[in-house]
């Protein structure tokens, strides 16, 4: 649990970033929904991956500047989420995970 | 301070405070200390003190005064500060000393059994049910789950879990409610109800049905009765007297909690198989390993059968229609209950059934001199005595 620096961002990785506002755990879902193309109720559930709870309670309605963040994979992405963003970085590698 | 938290809906922050606090063995394990002790203030060293003498560790190599300065740092960077942010402890930073609050928590005799140990259940078991109990929803689901005699589907329990936060009928509950509330219960909620074996949850087929746990307790989950629930625990108004209760719903939710309560007997009789709920069938089964003379009554061969294969400790019998049929035109008697012969739940079907699951009703009395108990009793434990011999009867036909 770091703030991750993704300077050193290599070719054939994909990263995708949005804001959200409510549950860090709903954004999540619909952020790996919306880039996978599935229905968020046909992934698996995140509670595998993470457990959703403990995310929100470390996320939700924190003050946007803080410097917390949560990394953690979820169908091949790494997946980091912050208080109002949550980020989707893909390996090339990792596809096979899908 | 703890964190600030966006509040959804009518979330309860005491009760998901409490559970948060009581899913910890070593929260449970200081609460039951402090309990143990009260009135009297405990110093921090003591407390943990207390904590290492009463549970010693296998792990070789670590002498008592480092565990107990193990103990006195978790104390107090992490459980005291929690227990005192839920109101269940006071805690005095300045004279050093700790003592069990006065939270409505400890007058419920189930969390009390559960701190002080005495609850037949594996720590990981009881860290899992509480929680899960720790979120509002999580305990409406099971609220509305214990309603269900078999599996339902996710979209109607979203339905029903929409239209309680809103208050409002299950068709009017708009569509990007209803696919919140699924992201919620397939990513998050059900997967932990299912990791603490309270539910089944199919993904594949998208259902999900009530197990329970025999530690868990009616008044826990209820969002239905939340407020008599919390002045049954303050002592604010103790329900005396005959009361009346409306709703099928409430009415299933009553019944339920003298289920859980019953001591030494548990009367029962349900004159239509679809009363008997998977959640009302759980606690009857489970009053039955606990000790408590269980009578079933119902002519439903299906529930019967049921009964004999997952509970054979229940009596069975078969209500003769007639001998509690109360004379009145249009009503009957739906379900009976009396516990302890002290309690008693009276539950009549208006007599259009279509719209029976809002018109059912139920007198409900407590007290052993409480006229309704008086006449209850009179009617049913003259029949408690042939429903033994009968049993008995079927015993001695069997070759010994």
């Amino acid at each position: 649990m770091a703030a991750t620096d993704d300077s050193d961002r290599t070719e054939g990785e994909r990263t995708r970033e949005r804001r959200f506002d409510g549950l860090p755990s709903r954004a999540v879902v619909t952020a790996v929904a919306e880039t996978t193309g599935q229905s968020p109720s046909d992934l698996p559930p995140l509670y595998g991956a993470i457990d959703p709870d403990a995310l929100n309670a470390l996320l939700e309605g924190g003050h946007p500047d803080s410097s917390l963040s949560v990394t953690f994979r979820y169908r091949g992405y790494r997946v980091t989420v912050t208080s109002d963003s949550v980020r989707l970085c893909r390996h090339e590698r990792d596809r096979s995970e899908r | 301070m703890g964190p600030t938290r966006v509040m959804e809906g009518d979330e309860e922050p005491s009760l998901d405070d409490l559970f948060a606090c009581l899913a910890s063995r070593d929260r449970r394990r200081l609460l039951g200390i402090l309990y143990e002790r009260a009135p009297e203030a405990l110093s921090r060293r003591d407390l943990a003190t207390d904590l290492v003498a009463a549970h010693p560790e296998q792990r070789a190599g670590t002498d008592a005064s480092e565990r107990v300065q193990r103990a006195l740092r978790a104390l107090h960077h992490a459980q005291l500060p929690k227990c005192e942010a839920a109101g269940l402890i006071d805690l005095d930073s300045d004279r050093d000393a700790v003592a069990i609050a006065g939270h409505p928590a400890f007058e419920d005799e189930g969390i009390v059994a559960v701190i002080r140990g005495e609850v037949d259940a594996a720590p990981d078991s009881l860290d899992a049910l509480f929680a899960a109990l720790a979120a509002p929803c999580r305990r409406s689901i099971l609220d509305a789950l214990g309603h269900q005699f078999g599996p339902i589907h996710l979209e109607t329990l979203a339905r029903e879990i929409g239209a309680d936060e809103r208050d409002a009928n299950e068709s009017d509950v708009p569509e990007e409610d209803v696919d919140r509330i699924l992201v919620d219960l397939h990513h998050r909620h059900l997967p932990r109800l299912s990791d603490a074996a309270l539910i089944e949850y199919d993904a594949e087929e998208g259902t999900v049905a009530y197990r329970g746990h025999p530690a868990l307790r009616v008044p826990w989950t209820h969002s239905v009765l939340e407020p008599d629930f919390r002045s049954s625990l303050t002592g604010e108004s103790e329900p005396a007297g005959i009361g009346e209760i409306h709703g099928r719903q409430r009415v299933v939710s009553f019944g339920q909690s003298l289920c859980d309560r019953a001591n030494e007997e548990l009367f029962c009789m349900f004159t239509a198989t679809d009363l008997l709920e998977a959640g009302c069938f759980t606690r009857i089964r489970d009053a039955a390993r606990r000790g408590v003379d269980v009578y079933l009554g119902t002519r439903d061969p299906t529930v019967r059968e049921y009964v004999q294969e997952h509970a054979p400790e229940v009596v069975l019998w078969e209500p003769d229609t007639n001998w509690l049929d109360v004379p009145v035109a249009g009503d009957r008697v739906g379900r009976l209950l009396l516990v302890d012969r002290e309690a008693v739940m009276l539950g009549t079907l208006p007599e259009e059934t279509t719209d029976g699951v809002r018109g059912e009703r139920a007198l409900v009395g407590e007290g052993a001199n409480d006229t309704l108990v008086t006449v209850i009793r009179q009617l049913v434990v003259p029949h408690l005595e042939p429903i033994d011999e009968e049993t008995e009867d079927v015993a001695s036909d069997l070759p010994f």
